[in-house]
């Protein structure tokens, strides 16, 4: 058994996916991120789509201390070039469908892939300390162990519980 | 890809006024903001703790606070900051907020979110976000304001957020209502 997703490449030569139905849509110009004052690094902000405030997640900075050392960890999302996409997930506290809507920083346009049962591997160790982040993880051809996003844990938490284990 | 139906419930907010301090806005309830005085008028050589200075009122001397758009305080407002906003702080009393712009905005425009979870944290001084067109505010009370700027935003820009935030008021969200 098959199923589609979206391959992220994030900053810090990082790679995560997401279901196919989990990205909403991909901002074609350079997002136009609010900075939210006193907000932990890896949630610096937010960006207005379609009359929504939606909260801004850097998962190539919120993990990037557990993967090997990546020159542009430390470049502010304004100063580096960067694409941000929509990804939809269901909360409990979400209202009428329960659907919520977070938006991710890339590196560059997510690929799609395919991904079967027996592409199913563990997480890396260095991610074992992060796993209610992820759903699962799978090997990829070129990139090795890619873990899958768990949006609704990750947006859902308080970043400062999330950066204490980074 | 697919359309979402439904996002984070947004609300209608009440009024509010705005006040620009940089690229940031912050945003206080309308009644909330008492007048608007000169920055000329702040007396600079009467800055105690936190204060950029203090400023004469009707009603007596109130303490004036300046920030950057970190929330870190300033003691020297800068020369786009024009503006001494006197804001109602509850029961600490009136103070002075210096900025660039203040605007009157009314709540037909406006709609609030809760502060995001996954950007709320101990020493944040925001009860939510206030989407006005396309820029966003950052909503509390003229009370919580001052009870953030008198107690918490007190070290200079540069100071490491966690060596302050002990100081800080814990995120309230009970005073979300206050602007809904």
């Amino acid at each position: 058994m098959s199923a589609t997703g979206w391959l992220l490449s994030m900053r810090g030569k990082m790679h995560f996916a997401v279901g196919a139905r989990e990205l909403v849509y991909v901002l074609p110009d350079e997002p136009e991120i609010h900075q939210v004052p006193l907000a932990p690094a890896p949630a610096p902000g937010v960006i207005v789509w379609e009359d929504r405030v939606v909260p801004v997640i850097d998962v190539g900075l919120l993990l990037g201390g557990a993967h090997e050392a990546a020159d542009d960890r430390t470049t502010s999302l304004a100063a580096m070039s960067c694409v941000a996409g929509i990804v939809a997930y269901t909360s409990d506290t979400a209202a009428d469908d329960g659907v919520e809507l977070g938006a991710l920083i890339f590196r560059k346009i997510p690929e799609q892939v395919e991904v079967s049962d027996d592409q199913a591997r563990e997480l890396p160790d260095e991610l074992i300390a992060h796993a209610a982040l992820f759903t699962s993880c799978f090997e990829h051809t070129d990139l090795g162990p890619v873990p899958v996003l768990n949006l609704a844990a990750l947006f859902s938490r308080a970043q400062a519980a999330l950066v204490r284990v980074a | 890809m697919r359309a979402c139906q439904n996002a984070a419930p947004i609300r209608q907010a009440a009024q509010l006024a705005s006040l620009c301090v940089g690229r940031l806005t912050l945003a206080v309830p309308l009644r909330d903001l008492q007048s608007l005085e000169p920055v000329l008028d702040v007396d600079t050589q009467n800055c105690g703790g936190a204060s950029a200075g203090t400023i004469d009122l009707r009603t007596g001397r109130c303490p004036v606070y300046c920030v950057d758009e970190s929330l870190a305080i300033l003691k020297d407002p800068r020369p786009e900051h024009r503006i001494c906003a006197i804001l109602d702080g509850g029961d600490a009393g009136p103070f002075g907020l210096i900025c660039g712009a203040v605007e009157a905005l009314e709540g037909d425009g406006l709609a609030s979110v809760g502060v995001p979870p996954c950007m709320r944290t101990p020493d944040s001084p925001l009860e939510g976000l206030t989407l006005h067109g396309r820029r966003v505010l950052c909503r509390r009370t003229g009370a919580a304001w001052a009870r953030f700027m008198s107690a918490g935003a007190l070290e200079p820009a540069g100071v490491e957020r966690s060596e302050r935030s002990h100081m800080l008021t814990e995120l309230d969200p009970g005073m979300d209502e206050d602007c809904v």
